[in-house]
């Protein structure tokens, strides 16, 4: 595992969000030293793209603005 | 010495998107996940596991209640990750059943060994291990 890759993409990811999510909210992109390089509507068929890949990109499912506030409502009560 | 994530912003709201990896089948897959304190495990979609082939149905079943009171089934794994430099063995749990656009990092195994602040001020978050 590459940290200082994986942190890279990371910050890539952090300063580019709100154009990503302009350009692929709802799909699945993966992320590669400043790069989009797959995009898809899944993480099946992100990961299928990348087959083979190495080292691999980071994958990130972009969201639209209002799973944030859904998330409050749902995603905190996720429990046993 | 902490592990420092930055704050993601949407529409200039703050979200606790980190990056991690999770290493599956003697590979490692970087990957974004939103810190769910409120979530009793880590949940992936299924398609991560579907798309680089692992079987995650032959975990073990579990189901986790959503905010509507519905339960999801969810099939729990020991993985290792990555946070940082550290690696932690913690359970994940796929589902297809996940109704959120995000994966998820939870509570088991991770909140136990860290203790993590939510610095928004600040714009940063940060994992100490206890």
């Amino acid at each position: 595992m590459n940290i200082q890759q994986l942190l890279t993409n990371d910050e890539w990811l952090a300063d580019h969000l709100d154009e990503l999510v302009d350009r692929y909210a709802g799909r699945v992109i993966a992320i590669h030293q400043g790069a989009i390089v797959a995009v898809g509507d899944s993480e099946a068929e992100v990961y299928r793209l990348l087959h083979g890949q190495d080292p691999m990109p980071l994958v990130f499912r972009v969201p639209h603005p209002e799973d944030l506030q859904s998330l409050l409502a749902h995603a905190n009560h996720l429990s046993l | 010495m902490p592990i420092i994530f930055r704050y993601k912003h949407l529409r200039g709201q703050p979200a606790p998107f980190i990056p991690i990896g999770i290493k599956i089948a003697e590979r490692w897959y970087p990957l974004e996940v939103y810190i769910d304190s409120g979530a009793a495990y880590t949940v992936l979609h299924a398609g991560i596991a579907e798309g680089i082939g692992f079987d995650y149905r032959s975990g073990r079943l579990t189901y986790l209640q959503v905010g509507d009171g519905s339960l999801i089934p969810v099939y729990l794994h020991s993985l290792e990750l990555q946070l940082g430099s550290e690696r932690v063995t913690a359970p994940v749990g796929f589902s297809d059943k996940l109704g959120i656009g995000f994966n998820l990092l939870g509570r088991a195994g991770i909140f136990e060994r860290f203790e993590i602040c939510f610095r928004e001020k600040q714009g940063i978050i940060s994992f100490e291990l206890n």
